[in-house]
């Protein structure tokens, strides 16, 4: 009785850890790809494309 | 009512920033490759944040919650199929890759350069009856929960439903793509704040040996090993599911458009990659909610459905309680926006614009798609408005919205394989073709047909069966055709 519970205590160890990771790297890149869309989209597509930073 | 004047504060605050920052995008749009997929510009974390923050709404936590609520820990094992397909498909981009260099807007325009402009239609046609009978049943189910949430009476939960429509209706036929990434960029950080916080809160305060022995009580050994016997899940369940999640995520356009929107086809495998993961807690999260309210519930409801509702009002103390509401509401939010959205465009684009064509000869303008875009949504907004509320089922909800989207499912999938990896002469016989397509969407739709007579098979059942006659009308027609008629006609790619 005691194998099953351990193997849901890892599943959700790993489950929300890894949402919690992933989710925090998501708040900081997401908000400078918005930036960098808001960019293309006003200075139109082919523009943008040529403007963007290698 | 449950809620104070903190709470109502930062619901209101929510609406209106998500308001804001749909409406801003307007200014930003030019024609429809703007509207549909953003200019194809969306990046890896953005992308992420829009295809889970899509993928998650109340409604999915209704129905996961209920059946780790029946279940116990072994319902867990819901989140296995979702985590090892996503896996599978940001390691090989199967379907995904292919999909990305053709650079489409829509999956029934994979079928019309294949197979022609009929097949095109007869997906787009299923894919909308399909898409809106299961998106139909959100508002009616979303409006129990919010009502057994805040303490709102009934009445004024449907206006509470019409006027969230009315905001998203707004935001995403304004700005199209670009609002719906800005807006799940907001509302994937307000849900993944609440997703965490209720977890983490509920097994601080239930204790794990708790919630362990609940489902063991309530259930014996099946409650926590999901291959006991009697157990409704097992084997079969999990290659059922396989099968079922890799439909899907290569070909639901809510979750392709998000495809169709990222920089290049590397990037929309690494979404898928990096998903992987989010996916797992997608699924294990809300069922977990389900086992803790098994845990925190001294009285079981009637509707197992209210089991999550009650548990989050009894369980969260008042202030928080507004904050975790903006994070469900903004799952659902991101939700409605994404299907209006992706449903609007298959039926703007593959019935009414092929149906246009083929009337007049001519093809609709940029601007008259738009039009039309925007007037299917409102046009949806009323319908699943009305779906919903007189919506009625005794099967469960999980599988109605299973089976409603198998409706397409099966024929897509299999006419997306044949369509991108079998489709040249050196297939000979087995080529996939014209005949082939339209029999694997004919009769991939059948069992979802017979689940809505009063007498019908299991459900698992009707899905596999699905899947085994899509691929048989597939081989059989294809074979036909090949024998037939092995040259292929105008319209149909050789």
């Amino acid at each position: 009785m005691t194998f099953w519970p351990a193997v849901w205590l890892v599943v959700l160890a790993l489950g929300v850890g890894g949402f919690t990771v992933v989710s925090i790297l998501v708040a900081v890149k997401g908000y400078a790809e918005i930036k960098a869309i808001l960019h293309k989209l006003k200075s139109g597509p082919d523009e943008g494309r040529d403007r963007r930073p290698s | 009512m449950s809620l104070n004047a903190v709470d109502v504060a930062i619901v209101a605050g929510y609406v209106a920033l998500v308001l804001y920052a749909g409406t801003f995008a307007r200014k930003s749009i030019r024609g429809l490759a703007g509207f549909l997929v953003a200019e194809r510009s969306m990046g890896l974390h953005l992308g992420l944040a829009s295809l889970i923050a899509s993928e998650i709404g109340i409604i999915t936590y209704m129905y996961l919650a209920e059946a780790g609520y029946r279940n116990g820990l072994a319902a867990l094992i819901i989140g296995l199929p979702f985590f090892v397909v996503v896996l599978f498909l940001g390691r090989t981009g199967f379907i995904i890759k292919p999909l990305i260099e053709l650079r489409i807007m829509t999956l029934p325009e994979l079928f019309e350069r294949k197979y022609g402009r009929g097949v095109r239609f007869l997906a787009g046609f299923l894919m909308a009856v399909g898409g809106l009978i299961n998106f139909g049943v959100f508002p009616g189910v979303e409006a129990k929960f919010i009502n057994t949430v805040t303490g709102l009476p009934q009445d004024a939960v449907l206006w509470t439903m019409i006027g969230l429509l009315a905001v998203v209706l707004a935001y995403t036929a304004l700005g199209g793509m670009v609002s719906v990434i800005f807006t799940n960029y907001v509302q994937y950080i307000l849900l993944s704040l609440g997703m965490i916080f209720l977890t983490v809160f509920g097994v601080l305060k239930l204790g794990w040996p708790r919630i362990v022995a609940s489902s063991a009580e309530a259930f014996g050994p099946k409650g926590l090993n999901p291959f006991a016997a009697g157990s409704p899940f097992g084997l079969s369940y999990v290659l059922w599911q396989l099968l079922f999640q890799l439909s899907v995520l290569t070909i639901a356009p809510y979750i392709t458009m998000r495809i169709f929107a990222a920089k290049d086809a590397r990037t929309g495998a690494r979404i898928f990659a990096w998903s992987s993961v989010l996916f797992l807690a997608r699924a294990i999260i809300p069922v977990f909610w389900g086992v803790m309210a098994l845990a925190y519930l001294t009285t079981r409801p009637e509707d197992p459905l209210q089991a999550l509702p009650l548990m989050i009002a009894g369980l969260t103390p008042k202030g928080l309680l507004g904050l975790l509401l903006a994070a469900l509401l903004a799952a659902s939010m991101s939700t409605y926006a994404s299907y209006l959205l992706s449903w609007s465009s298959v039926i703007s684009q593959d019935i009414i614009g092929v149906a246009y064509e083929r009337l007049t000869g001519r093809r609709l303008g940029d601007r008259s798609r738009l039009l039309v875009n925007r007037a299917t949504m409102a046009a949806m907004i009323l319908f699943i408005l009305w779906w919903s509320f007189r919506f009625q089922s005794e099967e469960l909800l999980f599988f109605y919205l299973m089976l409603a989207v198998n409706l397409f499912l099966a024929g897509t999938l299999v006419s997306a394989v044949f369509g991108l990896y079998l489709h040249d002469r050196r297939f000979g016989l087995l080529r996939g073709r014209r005949w082939g397509a339209y029999a694997a969407f004919i009769l991939g739709a059948v069992p979802t047909v017979l689940f809505f007579l009063p007498a019908h098979p299991p459900v698992s059942r009707l899905g596999l069966w699905s899947y085994i006659l899509a691929l048989s009308g597939m081989v059989g027609g294809s074979v036909a055709q090949n024998l037939l008629d092995p040259d292929a006609p105008k319209g149909e790619a050789a």
